[in-house]
């Protein structure tokens, strides 16, 4: 076997995906060559890749293969960016169990069904959440209970519930739990309340009571069958709860964050103008806009075409975001969680299985607009400290520099001690000199700020 | 010891990659009846509250 098999295709003996020369490509094993003919031949992979629910992939030769098990192999066509879910705003991890649901329920008018509903296996792809595991389908066993069932609820159920009943913030339990939230601790989280649920009741309450009953048993297998309406009662049961949750970001911090600023509209339109002159001018493939709020800048980029990446530390701002794109149907905007003072880590088996925020980049381009001072003197942390983050994610850095006489910084040093001698104009263009060279700086009128070009080093 | 006793655990579901879980698949037995009950009063409700909305629609265009 090769080394280049992706960490995190181990699970499912049915195949595995693996990178050549660059590109993504997937064995489909012998062991699933019932299944996958019948993917094909009953027509469903056609119905999900015309409604756009999953991946298309092109039947390539089988001298591709790796081993020889293998029975196909298929180049998926490739997703441009892989997220993962606690870099998810509520109504991201929403859409994507939706879909899931969706599939399901379309599997089962073909006589096929998922076998397993990981979080992982769905990706934004032009705006839309998409499956992008092939391999997920397998023949529907006629009396078969639903084998993903767990798997859904840990996955997608309890973490919305949590999110949309205790706090949105729940959803970083991801990071610790790599196959879900555990239900007992989804149960003994959520409020009472949600007792009187019957979804909630049954698929997560005493789901739970019942792993901890059975858990360790030695069980004979019962000899009672599930009929087909009440299959389909259990993924309804589910829809319904998923489709009721909802999370409205009140008043948050950032909320009103743009009526708030000390940019005159005059300054807000002269900063959009020099963003865009400046991307005219290095015309990137792909762009991460780190700090991106609702994506006010990051729209400026989408709108040349360029696939943009809007991250914000705050969830409020994410939602609101990506409602936004779901509204405005924008295909080349995905908007993300990510704290920068501690973003999302290599997770999973031998830390391989889920990658950094930094192992997925770098990015052609990052924009890092009112940002410094959050990063300088919220976070204590030296110019250089953050020039060197920048230079190992990306290849060009239009950043803005926000001296102390502006509002916001000033807001910033209201409580507390002035201790950030360092934080000058000079100071942050002589350290940033070390690891980029300035190409262009701009001031925006009406305000104190200057906006600067830099190409890595 | 523990392996033999989890090889034990519905050996016949080898196929399934992922474990379904004893409990789950338990409780989704538990459950079935009412919920596939609950689904199909859903279903009638629907085609009734359709037939009766098609029935006011065609009145009311007439």
């Amino acid at each position: 076997m090769g080394s280049n098999i992706l960490p995190a295709s181990f699970r499912d003996p049915s195949g595995f995906v693996f990178s050549q020369e660059g590109l993504l490509y997937r064995q489909i094993n012998t062991v699933y060559r019932e299944n996958y003919d019948f993917l094909i031949s009953s027509g469903l992979y056609e119905t999900l890749v015309k409604q756009e629910l999953l991946i298309p992939h092109e039947e390539v030769s089988i001298d591709y293969r790796l081993s020889h098990s293998a029975y196909k192999v298929v180049k998926p066509e490739t997703i441009n960016f892989i997220s993962q879910p606690y870099e998810w705003c509520f109504s991201q991890l929403k859409d994507a169990a939706l879909t899931t649901l969706k599939i399901q329920k379309i599997a089962f008018d073909y006589k096929m069904s998922l076998k397993d509903s990981s979080v992982y296996n769905i990706q934004f792809r032009k705006g839309k959440t998409m499956l992008i595991d092939t391999l997920s389908f397998e023949k529907y066993r006629e009396g078969e209970p639903w084998v993903a069932y767990r798997q859904f609820c840990q996955h997608f159920l309890a973490p919305l519930s949590l999110m949309a009943y205790r706090d949105v913030r729940l959803s970083q339990l991801f990071r610790i739990f790599i196959d879900g939230i555990p239900l007992d601790l989804a149960s003994l989280l959520l409020p009472k309340r949600t007792y009187f649920s019957f979804p909630l009741l049954f698929n997560i309450h005493l789901h739970a009571k019942s792993q901890r009953h059975f858990a360790g048993k030695a069980v004979k297998k019962p000899d009672r069958k599930i009929g087909r309406i009440q299959f389909l009662g259990i993924i309804d049961s589910l829809e319904t709860a998923i489709k009721k949750m909802k999370w409205c970001p009140g008043g948050t911090e950032w909320a009103d964050y743009y009526d708030n600023t000390n940019y005159s509209s005059e300054a807000f339109q002269t900063k959009k103008q020099i963003l865009s002159d400046f991307l005219d001018e290095i015309k990137p493939d792909n762009l991460w806009d780190l700090g991106a709020n609702t994506g006010v800048f990051s729209r400026v980029s989408a709108s040349k075409g360029i696939n943009t990446i809007a991250f914000d530390i705050d969830p409020a701002a994410v939602e609101k975001n990506y409602l936004e794109c779901v509204r405005t149907k924008s295909t080349n905007i995905l908007p993300l969680l990510l704290d920068l003072t501690n973003p999302s880590p290599d997770i999973g088996w031998q830390n391989q299985e889920r990658e950094s925020i930094m192992k997925r980049g770098p990015a052609d381009t990052v924009l890092a607009l009112a940002l410094i001072h959050h990063l300088a003197i919220s976070n204590n942390l030296p110019f250089y400290k953050i020039a060197d983050f920048f230079s190992k994610i990306c290849k060009n850095l239009i950043i803005e520099f926000v001296p102390k006489s502006d509002s916001q910084v000033q807001k910033l040093l209201s409580t507390r001690e002035d201790i950030f001698q360092d934080y000058k104009k000079d100071c942050f263009e002589t350290q940033f000199s070390q690891y980029f060279s300035i190409k262009e700086a701009s001031d925006i009128t009406e305000s104190d700020r200057t906006l600067y070009l830099m190409k890595k080093k | 010891m523990a392996f033999l006793l989890l090889y034990t655990i519905f050996i016949q579901d080898a196929y399934a990659y992922i474990d379904p879980g004893t409990g789950s698949y338990m409780l989704q037995l538990l459950i079935a009846s009412l919920v596939g009950m609950l689904f199909a009063l859903k279903i009638y409700w629907l085609k009734i509250k359709t037939f009766f909305l098609n029935l006011f629609k065609k009145n009311g265009s007439e």
